[in-house]
């Protein structure tokens, strides 16, 4: 039985999700150092070591990684990347622990919002905790939201589908919706932070319960309005009890159906894991935070034939989607890309690059690279080099650069 | 106008060994044919070039197809033009127009055929075997001026010959070879008389039997030309080496002399 696994990485809390369907984990997000030895803690036992004077407790790792912070432990500076890995290290050896198995087939960890260094920081995290290179991916929590959602039950997402996350100390929702298409369906989510958050510890007395109730229940009516929705999830802390939120639950009740699911983010991401691990692929188009929701293409004559050379798919992961190939202008100076989104009403585009300020050659004996990759969902980056024509007409160090708005 | 998507270049080259360059590529060999099918003619479409294509090209339809054509007797000529109609990098008018090319060339002597990948080899900077080739046609034309009974035809053969001759100076020249630069004015000469030779010598030693008028001439196109040399980038650079200080002269001066003798070779 392979072992696949989905992690929710927050600053709060890491659950793990296992491919046998339980939470292998469920543990406050912080990690601490011995400072006479270097071993580490996570979790409550973290809390402990640290109470007790023996170690150096560091949280909230992800906010310290977008900082590119560092925590000084026993006179050493270490990354927010290190401490993740240390995390990381001791949440699987955790999971591994009393198992035969000693490696893990494929891990999946859902963040709250796709950002690529944060993203290539945990990637290294993950591989220096001692998951095999390749084995390793990255999501959002809307991308695991979809997961999750299209695992149920289809009467659960046959209209739209919301969803509640609320932490410690903060509030998010997401929406999804599937479009029925023709040749394929398409699943669309995206999520945002609410900015009615608060401090789940004031629900613990009467008057601070009234005001969170309060707070969801305007939160809801305006989130999900006259809309049509199957299913509104929560998750989150602030949900693991909902006697509070009697008329936040009793809104949200008309006409839907409510489920509350701890974890949902890491059981989504460890639907991904285990559809990766079987190289399963999904019967539907995925557009939110972590895809790419336009086509990028250049037209070209393969063997004197027009033809349109798709180099970036619509529905592709962002993080690690790019192209490379090598063309030859015939009578022009510039390169162009088409940039058709899959939204409708938005224009199709199409982007120039030049190449004036390449070295002038007879035609046809200049061959460019071209190299498309993304630094986020939304910024497309075009890199176009001088590839000479062999020796006849030898290569110069001269390169082209576009930053494209999707 | 349009863009060609282009595979990626071969991981072994093919080596032309008239034009000494290595190919990487369809698009290289088709520039190659169209521009110098001179070179391309004697056994350049052969077993090695078919096995290059089927291999790194990944044209194993194209190499079955030029074997194919050997094997039925095809001329040289026409698998040229095969591999320029299958590969598209020339379009069919650029490929008609090669193929009239080649009809005129056939039409032409067998030491005029040989003159022009002399020409071609030199155009490309490759000044020894672009010698060796018109040497090579002077012996062809020595045959036909044997074989030819017209005088007037005798005569347009002794003065081309002559202007052979030149070319074979020039080429001397470009080798920093004034010895036998001259040695071959005088062969020229020898062939006809021609005011072309005059004018060489006259430009290398001072001699030749020309008027006062075209000596002058010959003197101020000689004083520009040593003005445009010396406004040029290559004087400058080696100027601009003699400002610096001893130390970095001699490592750049051995960096340009490398450069120098890198060139020369590349013209051998």
């Amino acid at each position: 039985m392979p072992l696949t696994i989905g992690i929710d990485l927050c600053d709060d809390y890491i659950t793990a999700y296992g491919s046998e369907d339980s939470v292998l984990l469920h543990v406050p997000a912080v990690v601490c150092r011995e400072k006479k030895d270097d071993l580490w803690y996570i979790g409550e036992s973290a809390y402990r070591m640290a109470l007790s004077g023996k170690g150096v407790l560091t949280d909230k790792l992800l906010s310290l990684l977008r900082k590119k912070g560092t925590s000084t432990i026993a006179r050493k500076a270490y990354t927010a990347e290190q401490l993740i890995s240390k995390m990381l290290a001791s949440v699987l050896w955790q999971v591994l622990n009393g198992r035969d198995i000693k490696l893990i087939d494929r891990l999946v960890v859902a963040i709250h919002k796709p950002d690529k260094e944060i993203m290539d920081a945990i990637m290294h995290s993950a591989e220096d905790a001692g998951v095999e290179p390749g084995k390793v991916s990255v999501i959002s929590h809307a991308e695991a939201f979809i997961h999750y959602t299209m695992a149920q039950d289809k009467e659960l997402y046959s209209n739209m589908v919301g969803l509640f996350d609320l932490s410690d100390e903060s509030l998010s929702y997401y929406r999804l919706k599937v479009i029925r298409g023709i040749s394929r369906n398409s699943v669309v989510a995206e999520g945002t932070y609410l900015e009615e958050s608060f401090q789940i510890g004031i629900l613990k007395n009467e008057s601070g319960s009234e005001l969170g109730d309060r707070i969801m229940t305007d939160a809801a009516k305006r989130c999900l309005g006259n809309d049509i929705f199957s299913t509104v999830f929560l998750t989150g802390k602030g949900f693991e009890r909902t006697d509070w939120a009697k008329n936040f639950i009793a809104y949200t009740c008309r006409r839907r159906r409510v489920m509350y699911e701890k974890g949902l983010f890491a059981i989504g991401a460890a639907e991904l894991a285990e559809e990766q691990f079987f190289g399963q692929e999904k019967p539907y188009l995925i557009f939110c935070d972590t895809r790419v929701a336009a086509e990028v293409s250049m037209d070209v004559l393969i063997r004197e034939r027009k033809s349109r050379l798709v180099l970036i798919s619509p529905g592709q992961r962002w993080y690690n989607a790019g192209a490379y190939a090598e063309v030859m202008p015939r009578g022009q100076d510039y390169l162009e890309l088409q940039v058709e989104p899959m939204d409708k009403n938005a224009e199709r585009r199409t982007i120039r690059v030049s190449l004036a300020d390449f070295p002038k050659r007879p035609d046809r004996c200049t061959k460019a690279s071209v190299e498309v990759s993304f630094s986020d969902a939304d910024h497309l980056r075009v890199k176009v080099s001088d590839l000479g024509f062999g020796e006849l007409f030898p290569a110069e160090d001269v390169e082209e650069e576009e930053y494209i708005e999707l | 106008m349009s863009v060609l998507l282009c595979r990626q270049k071969a991981e072994r080259p093919f080596r032309h060994d008239k034009l000494n360059i290595n190919l990487w590529s369809e698009q290289e060999l088709c520039y190659v044919i169209y521009h110098y099918p001179l070179l391309c003619l004697e056994s350049f479409a052969a077993e090695p070039l078919f096995s290059w294509i089927e291999r790194e090209l990944q044209r194993k339809d194209l190499a079955e197809h030029l074997r194919q054509n050997r094997r039925d007797g095809e001329s040289a000529e026409n698998q040229l033009l095969t591999i320029l109609q299958e590969c598209t990098y020339y379009d069919v008018n650029e490929v008609r127009a090669f193929s009239e090319r080649i009809q005129d060339l056939k039409r032409r002597s067998p030491y005029e055929i040989i003159y022009m990948e002399g020409r071609i080899l030199y155009e490309a900077g490759k000044y020894h075997l672009a010698y060796e080739k018109m040497e090579d046609s002077i012996k062809e034309l020595d045959q036909e001026f044997r074989r030819s009974r017209e005088d007037k035809q005798m005569d347009v053969l002794l003065h081309k010959k002559a202007d052979i001759y030149c070319d074979l100076a020039v080429i001397a020249l470009k080798m920093f070879d004034d010895k036998r630069a001259l040695e071959l004015l005088t062969s020229s000469r020898m062939s006809a008389p021609n005011i072309r030779a005059e004018r060489m010598q006259y430009l290398i030693n001072g001699s030749g039997e020309l008027s006062d008028a075209e000596k002058q001439e010959l003197d101020d196109e000689k004083s520009a030309a040593l003005a445009a040399a010396r406004e040029s980038d290559a004087y400058r650079e080696v100027e601009e080496l003699f400002e610096k200080d001893k130390l970095r002269i001699f490592k750049d001066a051995a960096q340009m002399v490398k450069q120098w003798k890198n060139l020369y070779r590349s013209m051998l």
